[in-house]
């Protein structure tokens, strides 16, 4: 969507060389604010303990050191689990995608494509429950999930993952691609007597690959990067997402500036190589998050 | 969708009106079973949650002690007395203070610097999607490692005042200094959330038609004037909806807060959702909590509502 060159490319090129001089200068500008704070604390988790928090403070590590990266799996209190919580994180993500995936694609698969009564109801339900801030459901959800049926799922796996398992946006997402899909092909496959499932399962889904990537992407880095759902409904520091144990590290180690640092790395680099690979989806994830605002 | 089922339906017009009504039963069938495993998790965890959150507001929920007992609007009672009697004192009622403020900056902030990154990286250049996945990269990372990593930044010797003493400027304490601590987080938030708006406004500005600025040129208007009487305008709805998500955004300001000052110093941090964190959480209120979560929910539907009077979505061009 953003990645064609339609329109812009037609537009002459910066007539004179002052002007394009006045563009490249101020993007450098943005360009390092963007970027130093990362380069800066990339450079800053190869330094020793002593040398990370000298004044004033020096780009380059000297000397280099990778013990703040093993140090992390290897020393710190009985309470700190990193390989676990990088582990989790993982599991995390993964699985919210996952199930996120398959919640979504079924209701956009109703939403988009079959016809009954309530469709466009629901369909503006799911645009409506998208205003309601989380914070509000804190609470409930915390109760909801100590008495879920006769289990008590707070401080389990499922306590973070279930309730963020289906996402409306989502649906919004993978509807607004399934309706865009040609009729054609499904009625084929409906002559031929393929059920709706298997319509839904061989057809849909195949075709629908761009939109299913965007939304599985979106779901992983949603779980990767979630700190308050575990924050409030994990209490044993082996479930802790990365995210929360990092935040725990900190609140117990925090003058361990170093480690912290290189902490925070395990966190960021997974995703921005994720971003790096994937950026089209990120992008487009963006893009119609302002079409649902609307 | 309709003319589809039509389609479908036509060649066989034997059926009875039992049997159509059968099928039209199958139909409805086939697509709440679809639904079901979403519609199950989105009426529990979201929608059911919310409607449970509004009435816990209504009880004292002592949780594991005793059952919750309703007590009808005395928790809003006891919030309205204890914001007009102890101003001082009130973590919540300092807190809407708090984001009040936060929110009027971060919300100019953000919409002023995802403009200029997208007028930027609007212009034909060479290397272009390089530069916009540099820039994009603040938004791709989670909320707790950009808020360690700024805590190592603002550090009192720590890279930004190193970098303001360049130019002889004495940075102060950021984080532990009651006024610079919440402008250090509103400044770190613009960072963060600017490119995600940028895309938006990106988006847009591909958008716009390319003959109205042929004519305006034809016409003899200077680059400025092509901004300030074309551009400008046609962003309108654009600009109301980055203002409307980024309001919604800033009220419910919490893991930065969380991770990087707990609300201090002197709770020149506490926002309304941290003092939510705080009330049910940490002091197990869990019926009081419910209470300010559902003052926030009516403040923010307000200010929604208010925004929403002034988008106007239908520009014709």
């Amino acid at each position: 969507m953003l990645g064609s060159r339609t329109v812009v490319d037609r537009r002459p090129a910066p007539r004179w060389l002052g002007k394009a001089v006045i563009i490249y200068a101020l993007l450098l500008v943005f360009t390092f604010i963007a970027l130093a704070p990362f380069v800066y604390a990339v450079l800053s988790s190869f330094k020793t303990p002593d040398k990370v928090l000298e004044y004033p403070p020096n780009l380059i590590p000297n000397p280099w050191t990778l013990s703040n990266f093993t140090d992390l799996f290897n020393k710190g209190g009985s309470d700190v689990h990193f390989a676990r919580w990088l582990l989790n994180s993982f599991l995390f993500g993964v699985s919210v995608a996952a199930l996120n995936l398959f919640c979504s694609s079924m209701a956009a698969f109703a939403l988009a494509r079959l016809d009954f009564r309530g469709k466009n109801f629901w369909f503006w339900v799911v645009l409506a429950v998208m205003m309601i801030p989380g914070e509000i459901n804190w609470i409930s959800v915390y109760i909801i999930l100590n008495h879920f049926g006769p289990f008590n799922l707070i401080d389990t796996y499922w306590a973070v993952i279930l309730p963020v398992a289906a996402q409306p946006f989502s649906v919004f997402l993978l509807t607004q691609f399934l309706k865009g899909l040609p009729v054609e092909i499904e009625e084929a496959a409906t002559i031929d007597g393929a059920s709706a499932f298997r319509t839904y399962w061989q057809v849909i889904l195949p075709m629908a690959r761009p939109a299913l990537v965007a939304a599985g992407i979106l779901g992983f880095q949603g779980a990767w990067n979630s700190f308050v759902q575990p924050l409030l409904y994990l209490n044993s520091p082996t479930k802790f997402p990365l995210t929360v144990g990092l935040n725990f590290f900190n609140g117990q180690y925090s003058s361990h500036t170093n480690l912290i640092l290189a902490g925070a790395m395990f966190n960021t680099v997974p995703m921005v190589i994720i971003f790096f690979i994937f950026q089209r989806y990120f992008i487009q994830g963006a893009a119609t998050s302002g079409l649902a605002g609307r | 969708m309709d003319a589809t089922m039509q389609t479908k339906q036509a060649p066989v017009p034997t059926f009875t009106h039992r049997r159509s009504l059968k099928r039209a039963l199958r139909r409805n069938i086939t697509a709440y079973l679809f639904l079901l495993p979403f519609l199950f998790l989105m009426c529990t965890f979201i929608l059911g949650a919310a409607v449970f959150g509004l009435a816990l507001s209504l009880y004292h929920v002592n949780y594991g002690i005793d059952t919750p007992r309703f007590i009808g609007l005395d928790n809003f009672r006891y919030l309205w007395d204890q914001f007009q009697n102890n101003r001082d004192n009130f973590e919540f009622g300092i807190g809407l203070k708090n984001i009040v403020v936060y929110a009027f900056f971060v919300i100019i902030g953000q919409t002023v610097l995802a403009l200029s990154y997208a007028l930027l990286l609007n212009q034909p250049l060479k290397g272009r999607s390089l530069l916009r996945t540099a820039i994009y990269l603040p938004s791709v990372t989670s909320s707790v490692a950009i808020s360690l990593i700024f805590v190592y930044l603002y550090n009192n010797g720590g890279a930004i005042n190193a970098f303001l003493s360049i130019f002889h400027i004495h940075g102060p304490d950021w984080l532990n200094n009651p006024n610079t601590a919440l402008p250090a987080i509103m400044i770190m938030n613009v960072y963060t959330t600017a490119p995600t708006f940028m895309i938006l406004f990106l988006a847009a500005l591909q958008g716009l038609p390319v003959s109205l600025y042929e004519a305006a040129k034809v016409d003899g208007a200077s680059g400025f004037d092509l901004f300030r009487y074309i551009t400008l305008p046609l962003l309108r709805p654009t600009m109301f909806l980055i203002v409307a998500v980024g309001t919604i955004g800033a009220f419910q300001t919490f893991d930065q807060i969380a991770v990087m000052t707990q609300g201090g110093p002197l709770n020149a941090t506490v926002t309304p959702v941290y003092s939510i964190y705080d009330t049910a959480f940490k002091q197990y209120h869990y019926g009081l909590g419910a209470s300010m979560a559902a003052v926030l929910f009516a403040i923010i539907l307000v200010v929604t509502l208010i925004q929403r009077r002034f988008i106007d979505t239908n520009i014709q061009y």
